[in-house]
């Protein structure tokens, strides 16, 4: 236990212990501690919403089975089905009959409208706190075309996810990944692009260049990512806008990999290997400065900003075997954070800053966990054949990575994993995947 | 508020030193608290607190009425150890207010011992793993 | 807006019209990273007969063009150096007809970035015992292929052996 922890507990002790003594005196509040409690989704209920015209009657069961779909599917929710429903939803400004939903135990409860005209549609939503008989927050209107509609139910289920969570949500993302077709041993990848739970795909190269590890920028309008094109892995960054690539960094006889961004979306963190042995770099993608940030001949790669941009954890083998280091953003001396049983890699700072996510490798097996930012209170969330390369979702809750299956028919597929380590699902793609990226909340 | 209760602390201890740590001295052989206490357990949903909130104590204050039932007004949150603690505070007033909903079973011939409350909630024993 | 009542809903448009482009990543492909380079980087042409020992088939089949790594090792075995041995007496004896790429790779019990570091470490330990014996440095270049072109596909030691491996592939031209 720590001192802070301790103190802490000191603390609270004193907290709960005074009024005891008052009790005695003068017959205060009966005082209780809640120690246990129990972790199930919470049951809520989506109505479909109302479609205020005949143009939005198609979009609005649509929207609400996507706002429903995004919030059953954190795990953290449970949708009871219209089957279940006593009270009807027809009108959105009808005032909603609490006891109905409190007899099929709905704890939260959405209702939502949508108008729909020209190509746009409008879709407003309001969120109950069933039983405390009022509504939670208020009610919130988002606009945009016909296109967008998904990202409209999206924006609403993030909302309701952020009121009752009291955390931000990530449902309106996008995910870059590798789409991998072929064998094992002549395996195609190209890069492509879709939403958080896997609709809208669009592909971004073709499969004529092996491609790896893409990685978005903070804002979301370009994407880094490692390719064959030349002949040699070299990093290229791509414009998301209209698709174009070019080479980051032309280094005759080197080879650059592992790229990600810092926050500040125009410094680029990578390894370059020469002769061998891979080093971490900077390259200032405004002036093309480059700046050697590790001298070592062990392997360090897998660099990543702390969200502040302080600090940057990356790997190394110089203790022997793969381990999770942490040094300034600007190079220096690097603390050894990870001291477990096993190899540690891909480490990856969370946008909320207190944890780390990595891969780690112990007797034959993969998994990813998460620790604390100085190594302290590991957890592995996941075990499988071969688990790599968690991202995380924008809010910092939802990890996803790669997890590909063992022998000749191997074939990779991405999964997510609350931090907690509940919720392992399985992502629904095309065809095998790997080396998903998380965008940062869309706009 | 904190310090105030250190200081305090320090000054009751003689008098606490009795108790096992965490417990509190009387409602620990309340057979109203252990009424209260198991049916808000069974109501409290942790799942949804992240890592930090999970490392956070809040101290609830809730009025009930004669029949058992909680008066929503009444339900604040009156002090905390930890960060994040509106989260935590809003899983406690959930589960105060979802089974309280039917009246807690209470002796009302009682009902001054168990009128006002004071709820400690404490969730990082719950959350490990 | 006129219909919504007691200005309860906070109107967000939130820029989605502007900003959700529905194609913002559009379809197709980018210019720039999809030149060539072959899927496997084994380009051979010419190959010519294994039997006719001047042939790059000679030296692939016969000479042996690979050489195996332990686990997570870049170090040359006794059996790997005299592979080497052979490959550079053979390109000496060639003059600067081929030029070299040394392939690195490894199996696939790794990350993929580590496994990129891992290949580029095994290619370069073959190129600088190449050079040693006598090999000009500058007809040979480097490539890491990590665990993305295993040669067996069974996720065993048996198929981990042959792809923890450094290939010496010859193409025609003087250098790089």
């Amino acid at each position: 236990m720590t001192h802070l922890k301790a103190l802490a507990l000191t603390l609270a002790a004193g907290l709960f212990l005074i009024p005891a003594t008052t009790t005695l005196a003068q017959q205060g509040p009966l005082r209780i501690v809640i120690t246990e409690g129990v972790i199930e989704p919470l049951p809520f209920a989506v109505p479909n919403f109302v479609a205020e015209n005949g143009e939005a009657r198609g979009y609005a069961e649509d929207l609400s089975r996507v706002v429903a779909s995004d919030l059953a599917g954190t795990g953290l929710f449970r949708e009871i089905p219209a089957s279940a429903h006593i009270a009807k939803v027809s009108s959105f400004d009808a005032p909603v009959s609490y006891p109905d939903w409190k007899a099929i135990n709905a704890q939260a409860l959405i209702t939502g409208a949508v108008s729909a005209s020209g190509g746009r549609i409008v879709v407003k939503f309001r969120v109950y706190d069933i039983f405390s008989g009022a509504e939670l927050g208020d009610g919130l209107q988002f606009a945009g075309t016909t296109d967008s509609w998904r990202r409209m139910a999206h924006k609403v289920a993030d909302a309701v996810y952020s009121r009752i969570t009291g955390e931000g949500g990530y449902f309106d993302s996008r995910v870059v990944f590798v789409a991998e077709s072929g064998p094992k041993n002549a395996r195609k990848k190209r890069l492509a692009v879709m939403d958080y739970d896997g609709a809208n795909v669009s592909y971004l190269t073709d499969s004529s260049s092996i491609v790896l590890a893409p990685r978005f920028s903070p804002s979301g309008d370009r994407i880094l990512f490692t390719s064959y094109s030349s002949g040699f892995p070299r990093i290229y960054v791509m414009d998301t806008a209209n698709l174009k690539a070019r080479a980051l960094d032309e280094q005759p006889g080197t080879m650059t990999f592992a790229p990600r961004f810092a926050p500040d979306g125009r410094t680029v963190v990578f390894s370059l290997e020469q002769g061998g042995n891979s080093d971490i770099y900077t390259l200032d993608s405004s002036t093309g400065a480059r700046r050697q940030l590790t001298n070592a001949p062990s392997i360090e790669t897998a660099p990543s900003y702390s969200p502040d941009g302080a600090k940057i954890v990356f790997e190394s083998d110089r203790s022997g075997t793969q381990q999770l280091y942490v040094m300034g953003a600007g190079g220096g001396e690097p603390q050894r954070i990870s001291f477990g049983q096993g190899r540690y890699g891909t480490p990856v700072w969370s946008p909320r800053g207190d944890l780390i996510a990595f891969t780690k490798q112990h007797q034959g097996r993969f998994h990813i966990g998460v620790m604390r930012t100085d190594g302290s209170e590991e957890r592995l969330l996941t075990a499988s054949f071969l688990d790599e390369g968690p991202t995380w979702a924008p809010n910092g809750r939802v990890l996803m990575f790669t997890r590909e299956t063992s022998g000749e028919g191997g074939q990779s597929s991405l999964y997510s994993v609350d931090i907690s380590g509940r919720n392992l699902r399985q992502m629904a793609t095309d065809g095998p995947a790997s080396d998903p990226a998380w965008s940062p909340l869309l706009p | 508020m904190i310090r105030l209760a250190f200081a305090l602390c320090c000054l009751t201890l003689p008098v606490a030193a009795q108790t096992v740590p965490g417990s509190v001295p009387r409602p620990a052989t309340s057979a109203e608290a252990d009424i209260l206490r198991v049916a808000i357990t069974g109501c409290w949903n942790i799942a949804a607190l992240t890592p930090d909130a999970a490392q956070t104590r809040v101290t609830i204050a809730v009025t009930l009425d004669r029949q058992g039932v909680p008066e929503a007004a009444s339900i604040r949150m009156i002090g905390h150890v930890g960060p994040e603690p509106e989260q935590v505070a809003a899983t406690a007033r959930r589960a105060i207010l979802r089974c309280g909903s039917g009246g807690f079973p209470l002796p009302p011939e009682k009902y001054a011992d168990w009128r006002n409350l004071e709820l400690n909630f404490d969730p990082a024993g719950a959350l490990i793993r | 807006m006129n219909h919504i009542p007691k200005a309860l809903l906070f109107v967000a448009a939130l820029g989605l019209a502007a900003c959700n482009n529905p194609n913002r990543f559009g379809a197709g492909g980018a210019d720039g990273a999809n030149g060539s380079g072959g899927t496997g980087g084994i380009d051979s042409s010419g190959l010519g007969s294994a039997s006719d020992p001047n042939s790059p088939a000679y030296f692939a089949q016969t000479l042996g063009d690979r050489v195996f790594f332990a686990v997570d090792q870049s170090t040359l075995s006794a059996e790997a150096q005299g592979t080497l041995n052979g490959q550079a007496q053979w390109l000496n004896n060639q003059g600067r007809t081929y030029a070299i790429i040394v392939e690195g790779h490894a199996d696939e019990q790794g990350t993929r970035e580590y496994n990129l570091a891992l290949g580029a470490r095994r290619a370069s330990a073959v190129q600088n015992y190449l050079t040693s014996q006598g090999v000009a440095s500058g007809r040979m270049r480097t490539v890491s292929y990590g665990k993305e072109r295993p040669i067996e596909v069974c996720s065993t030691e048996t198929c981990y052996n042959k792809n923890r491996r450094s290939v010496t592939v010859l193409s025609a031209g003087a250098g790089v």
